[in-house]
């Protein structure tokens, strides 16, 4: 329990978060790769075709995860926008702005892909249903809250507490986006795997594994990608601290 | 070896998610390690003004 | 005005404005494609805007589906196993158009007893399988069918 309790603490402050999060990158980053390379491989080329759709559901196998990334994304972004705007914490405010630029591009993939699918599938690009609707505003909200960020940069803090207020509010998107497929009837299906209700719309293991593989990778990734930008975040809003020069001077030791 | 590739004929519409996908990824990887490349510049040549 | 201050105000603007932007963005949509979304009973209902698109939603009628000849148009009957719509189009149907299958339609009723699509939208539900899959079910459902007439048939 007390080594929990230091956890937390050190991930609070952020020279040992920098420190501790280090090490997590390249695992990360091969972890992502590996796996996006095992799913992508086995999606496109040995998973089986499907019954109406032919090969054109492959598609599935990056607009899914990519979705899920979107929102599960925005929901972390949410969450660090609450720790920031309540507790101050620079570890939360460094989370929540280095997860805008993926989120929002894993949003514009999810998307674009899903453009890609419904063209031979529906028979159009774009349509303005409720889930494709709602899909677009969460792009918004993303640029909304870099945007934000934007306008106050030379203050970072204040920066971050009003971009966080965006975030919040946006949070009541997330919900509209989850169950428009249920709560109003139009081009888009309902979901195939939910968190409550498993796998259902999925038949076969040799499809759903390729998706669940993927849907890992993205983690992976996103977590490399954000640790990333948040050591940037940090080592920028705390230039003028000790442990900045001491973990750059590292940094040039071992790549001279 | 090349059916493998044939998507029927859906093979702009797979390839090209596919290829957003990657791209994107490509993107994000790029900027993000440009970026800090960047910072540590920066801040490397504030502490060298100052020894 | 500074110049952080007046460029502080572009992007706080532009952030009001995006999310105006958006807002209206998904008023419209709702009213287009939600209110005006109708099924055949709501059709035969007269419960329909007169003199502009809406959508008609439904299942395509098995064995509805019919070529007009000497034209790219055709025909089939938009049902929800109440009510039944019957439907005209001219175009180039979505690859997953079929009997049996989810649609969206996109047009005007004529003389209360025909609509005209401007735009068929293929539906399909969330359910992905290999063909071998899709016959087995089929062929376990037909079988249980079966099973229940027999079982019925006995107890009669």
């Amino acid at each position: 329990m007390n080594r929990i309790v230091k956890f937390y603490h050190e991930m609070g402050s952020p020279p040992s978060f920098y420190r501790i999060t280090q090490h997590w990158l390249m695992p990360m980053l091969l972890l992502a790769l590996g796996l996006t390379a095992y799913g992508l491989i086995e999606g496109l080329f040995f998973a089986p075709k499907d019954y109406q759709q032919g090969d054109s559901y492959r598609i599935i196998f990056v607009h899914v995860p990519a979705a899920w990334m979107s929102m599960f994304i925005y929901a972390i972004i949410g969450i660090c926008g609450i720790i920031t705007f309540v507790w101050r914490m620079k570890v939360a405010e460094a989370v929540m702005m280095a997860s805008v630029p993926i989120g929002a591009l894993f949003t514009a993939v999810t998307l674009l892909t899903g453009m890609l699918w419904g063209k031979p599938m529906w028979g159009t690009y774009w349509d303005w249903d409720a889930r494709m609707t709602s899909q677009l505003i969460l792009l918004f909200l993303y640029i909304g809250v870099a945007g934000m960020y934007a306008a106050y940069e030379e203050d970072p803090r204040k920066a971050a507490r009003l971009a966080a207020l965006v975030a919040i509010i946006g949070l009541v998107n997330l919900p509209i986006i989850r169950y428009s497929v249920y709560w109003w009837t139009s081009i888009h299906q309902t979901s195939s795997i939910t968190l409550t209700g498993g796998s259902e719309g999925i038949h076969s293991w040799d499809m759903l594994r390729p998706l669940l593989v993927m849907a890992l990778a993205t983690k992976f990734y996103y977590i490399y990608s954000m640790l990333t930008r948040a050591h940037t975040y940090l080592l920028k809003t705390e230039a003028k601290k000790q442990w900045v020069a001491q973990a750059v001077s590292k940094k040039s030791g071992a790549k001279p | 070896m090349m059916e493998l590739f044939d998507m029927g004929k859906y093979d702009f519409f797979v390839w090209g998610s596919i290829g957003v996908f990657v791209v994107a990824l490509v993107l994000d990887l790029s900027t993000a390690k440009s970026s800090q490349k960047q910072v540590i510049k920066q801040i490397k040549a504030k502490i060298r003004r100052k020894q | 005005m500074t110049p952080t201050r007046k460029k502080r105000l572009i992007l706080v603007l532009m952030v009001a404005l995006g999310v105006s932007v958006a807002v209206a963005i998904f008023l419209t949509a709702f009213r287009d494609n939600i209110m005006f979304f109708k099924s055949p009973t709501e059709v035969a209902a007269q419960d329909y805007p007169e003199n502009r698109n809406f959508r008609l939603g439904g299942m395509v009628k098995d064995g509805s589906m019919s070529r007009i000849p000497n034209s790219l148009k055709v025909q089939f009957v938009v049902t929800d196993f109440a009510e039944e719509v019957k439907v005209e189009f001219e175009g180039i149907l979505p690859d997953l158009f079929r009997e049996g299958q989810g649609v969206v339609t996109i047009g005007k009723m004529r003389n209360d007893d025909l609509f005209v699509a401007e735009e068929v939208l293929a539906k399909h539900d969330e359910n992905y399988m290999p063909p071998e899959v899709a016959d087995a079910l089929e062929a376990a459902k037909k079988q249980q069918s079966n099973y229940g007439n027999y079982k019925q048939e006995e107890s009669e």
